[in-house]
């Protein structure tokens, strides 16, 4: 990209690339604070994800150890039926969440309909665990999807952040100052020339 | 090579789409307490789902009379005017209950909200919120 944008030196011209070059200055402002905000989120999510990550692996370990010893003690036919006892399993409504423009997936977790049957308590904990779990596991998924999402979107604003910072506005405040020299240049140009026409003028009335 | 008036047309969409995320209609807090799946339909089209626990959160911020005057999403405005990393909520009752959040004693409305503030408060309330700019 040439250094100045080449443009028919004119005082329209100029009016427009002032024009332009308010615009540019007010995008670049509003996208540099777009791109801080992003930035922000993007941290918080990170750290959500960072702390989901944390507690969902003990519960996950925990979760196991109980579904290995609930297999291994009643087998497969009682734990098949103890399941059936669940009057209504756990629910999640998917939609989307918004933020600053970047949609991200939310889930809406609807609680499961339980009866505690007090017959295997080691059952019921182990129902209790594994609904957790599930519930982190959507938690982190969610917060993973809006770190990519927003990480993808941080990438595309610091462009053209980067595009106006570096590239156009130094562009238009150099063709500005290219056309103001150009007409400055001009003028001078016209005095020269009105004073050599005064000149010849006062010589041939003499 | 590009066109420069192509260059133009595209800040000024740029500038254009800059709030399309903007909620099409706001809801009080008490209508999305009341909803199954809270809501909200912003301008370009999109749903966005509130979280019930910020819902609950803010009702417990807030007495039951001010349920309907509070709306979702509170719009946290970025206002040149007000200086870099500040942030503006213009609506009484939504300041009221930032402040409370926040642990900000003393205030007034509008609500001037600086960075670090935004960052808590955007922490605590992701979906019940939303920044907008303002031309300046």
């Amino acid at each position: 990209m040439s250094s100045i944008i080449r443009v028919r030196p004119t005082k329209i011209e100029l009016i427009r690339l002032r024009r332009r070059l308010a615009l540019a200055r007010k995008v670049h402002r509003i996208l540099r604070e777009r791109l801080t905000i992003l930035v922000n989120e993007f941290f918080a999510r990170l750290r959500e994800a960072y702390r989901i990550r944390r507690e969902m692996e003990p519960e996950l370990r925990k979760a196991y150890t109980y579904a290995i010893a609930a297999y291994s003690f009643y087998g497969e036919r009682l734990v098949g039926y103890y399941r059936s006892t669940l009057r209504k399993g756990m629910r999640g409504i998917a939609g989307t969440e918004n933020i600053m423009g970047v949609k991200t997936y939310a889930v809406e977790i609807i609680e499961p309909e339980t009866t505690e049957t007090g017959a295997a308590r080691d059952l019921d904990e182990f129902r209790r665990i594994a609904v957790n779990t599930i519930k982190l596991l959507i938690k982190l998924g969610e917060a993973d999807e809006a770190c990519i999402n927003l990480g993808k979107e941080i990438k595309r604003t610091k462009r053209k952040v980067n595009a106006l910072e570096y590239m156009l506005i130094p562009q238009l405040l150099r063709t500005i100052r290219y056309l103001r020299m150009k007409f400055e240049e001009r003028e001078r140009e016209e005095k020269a020339r009105l004073k050599k026409v005064k000149s010849m003028l006062e010589k041939r009335r003499s | 090579m590009y066109s420069e008036d192509y260059l133009e047309k595209m800040l000024a969409e740029e500038y254009r789409v800059i709030n399309r995320h903007a909620p099409y209609v706001r809801k009080s807090l008490r209508a999305l307490l009341r909803e199954r799946v809270p809501i909200i339909i912003l301008r370009d089209g999109t749903r966005h789902m509130v979280r019930r626990e910020e819902l609950r959160l803010l009702a417990s911020m807030l007495e039951e009379d001010k349920w309907d005057s509070l709306m979702i999403p509170i719009i946290l405005e970025v206002n040149p005017r007000y200086g870099e990393g500040a942030v503006v909520v213009r609506d009484p009752v939504a300041s009221l209950v930032i402040a409370r959040l926040l642990g900000i004693k003393e205030y007034s409305v509008p609500l001037i909200l600086f960075r670090p503030q935004l960052i808590e408060l955007r922490e605590k309330l992701r979906t019940t919120t939303t920044v907008l700019f303002m031309p300046g």
